[in-house]
């Protein structure tokens, strides 16, 4: 069974993909062609991890969409961290329309990840301020990241 | 051990029988990397030092041991960086297992081929499972990734490049995985057959990602590695240790803390292992 799939869904004005698994050496993206699309949406809440040549595989095959508008939804971590390490890995004509954040609670040691959505909790602007996340307990909860860092990829968009 | 510039804060954490078990180990402390010559022989610390900084001080330098000062388990990493110092030897012959001592649990696993990956990612992903972070399994996950594709396709092409006698996985030759969870840190170790790493090389490209970044050198041919792995392990491990005998066997570790948030990992001044070959 294959570790990665995208399934695509066309329409008119746009194709709606969703990658799913593992976006590593193996990864066949030559298999999922997006050349002629008029813009792309991209749901990457499935994407489960991607090394260091799926990065390759990624950057080839998003480059084959030309300049079309990008928009990629719900991205996971693992996603966020190439976009703000890999230039080019989020297309200059690209934007996230949503992605995950890291929560951690001290007391508990409980784990959480919120979705950011554009024009809610950021915009063209950047961050615009950050949720109030309780655990399941009630407590409050704080962002896991570094988020100079792990935000760096807003202040570029903005 | 021979202790020379140590600070209060740091000697306290030799003043027990840990100095005794290490008669040979020269340990010095610097705090500007810009006015110290780094030798060989010894075991440096210092604290605060910025990973790219770090990596150059390795080029410049023939220094083998860095370990940086951190409020969670520098006493760890005195440990098992006075171990390597003493006796690289058994870091090669135990393909890494003697990093750390008295595992809580580990498994050691062998692979000789791409096709063997799903089986080794299963193995790894259930030995992973009663960790309680997701963040931690995750970092794991992303380190055997790369480790793994350097011993499949990197180290094979590298040892073919130099022309050695062994170049790819013949009969009876395997690749090992070794993962263990201690108290303070889940060590993932991957050795290889081939011996090709090339310290000038690693070193230099991981420098070369971080100042310029990794969208700007990614080698985006077909052909070889896209020359970032080395520097995703850096982004997910606290420590990275790096020893290889040309032509009989490279062993790369990383170390992952744990007990701490993302936050807290994050913001850990990284440690640095270069063996030389014994001779």
């Amino acid at each position: 069974m294959s570790r990665f799939q995208i399934e695509i869904e066309k329409t008119a004005t746009v194709w709606n993909l969703k990658v799913v698994g593992v976006i590593d050496e193996d990864a066949r993206f030559e298999d999922f062609k997006i050349v002629g699309a008029p813009a792309l949406s991209i749901n990457m809440s499935q994407v489960k991890s991607i090394n260091s040549c799926g990065i390759r595989e990624w950057i080839v095959w998003i480059g084959t969409a030309g300049t079309v508008a990008i928009e990629l939804h719900e991205c996971p971590k693992v996603i966020v961290d190439q976009i703000n390490m890999v230039q080019g890995f989020l297309p200059a004509h690209g934007k996230v329309a949503s992605f995950f954040v890291p929560y951690f609670s001290e007391e508990t040691g409980s784990e959480k990840t919120v979705l950011y959505r554009f024009g809610t909790e950021y915009s063209e602007k950047g961050l615009q301020g950050t949720p109030n996340i309780k655990d399941d307990s009630g407590k409050p909860m704080e962002i896991d990241v570094v988020e100079a860092k792990y935000f760096k990829f807003l202040q570029k968009a903005s | 051990m021979k202790l020379a510039g140590l600070r209060a804060d740091t000697l306290k954490h030799f003043r027990d029988p840990l100095s005794e078990d290490f008669h040979e180990v020269q340990v010095e402390e610097f705090l500007e990397i810009d006015s110290v010559q780094l030798s060989q022989q010894k075991l440096y610390i210092t604290s605060n030092l910025a990973t790219a900084d770090l990596i150059q001080a390795f080029i410049r330098h023939p220094v083998s041991h860095v370990v940086q000062k951190n409020d969670y388990f520098f006493r760890t990493l005195i440990d098992m960086g006075a171990r390597l110092a003493q006796d690289p030897h058994q870091y090669f012959s135990s393909s890494g297992e003697f990093l750390l001592t008295h595992p809580k649990r580990s498994i050691k696993l062998e692979f000789s081929g791409a096709e063997q990956k799903d089986r080794l990612m299963h193995q790894c992903e259930e030995f992973l499972a009663d960790l309680p972070s997701s963040s931690v399994r995750e970092s794991a996950r992303a380190v055997i990734e790369e480790l793994y594709m350097n011993a499949v396709l990197s180290a094979p092409r590298e040892a073919k490049r130099k022309n050695f006698r062994r170049s790819d996985f013949a009969p009876g030759l395997v690749a090992r995985m070794y993962l263990a969870v201690h108290q303070d840190l889940l060590v993932v170790s991957c050795s290889d057959p081939f011996g090709a790493l090339d310290r000038p090389k690693v070193l230099n490209r991981m420098l070369e990602v971080y100042r310029e970044g990794a969208g700007e050198v990614i080698n985006l041919d077909k052909e070889g590695g896209a020359g970032l792995g080395c520097v995703i392990l850096y982004e997910h491990a606290s420590n990275l240790i790096f020893g290889s005998i040309p032509e009989k066997i490279t062993v790369v570790s990383a170390l992952i803390p744990l007990g701490l948030n993302m936050k807290q990992r994050s913001t850990i001044a990284k440690g640095l292992h270069f063996l030389q070959p014994p001779e």
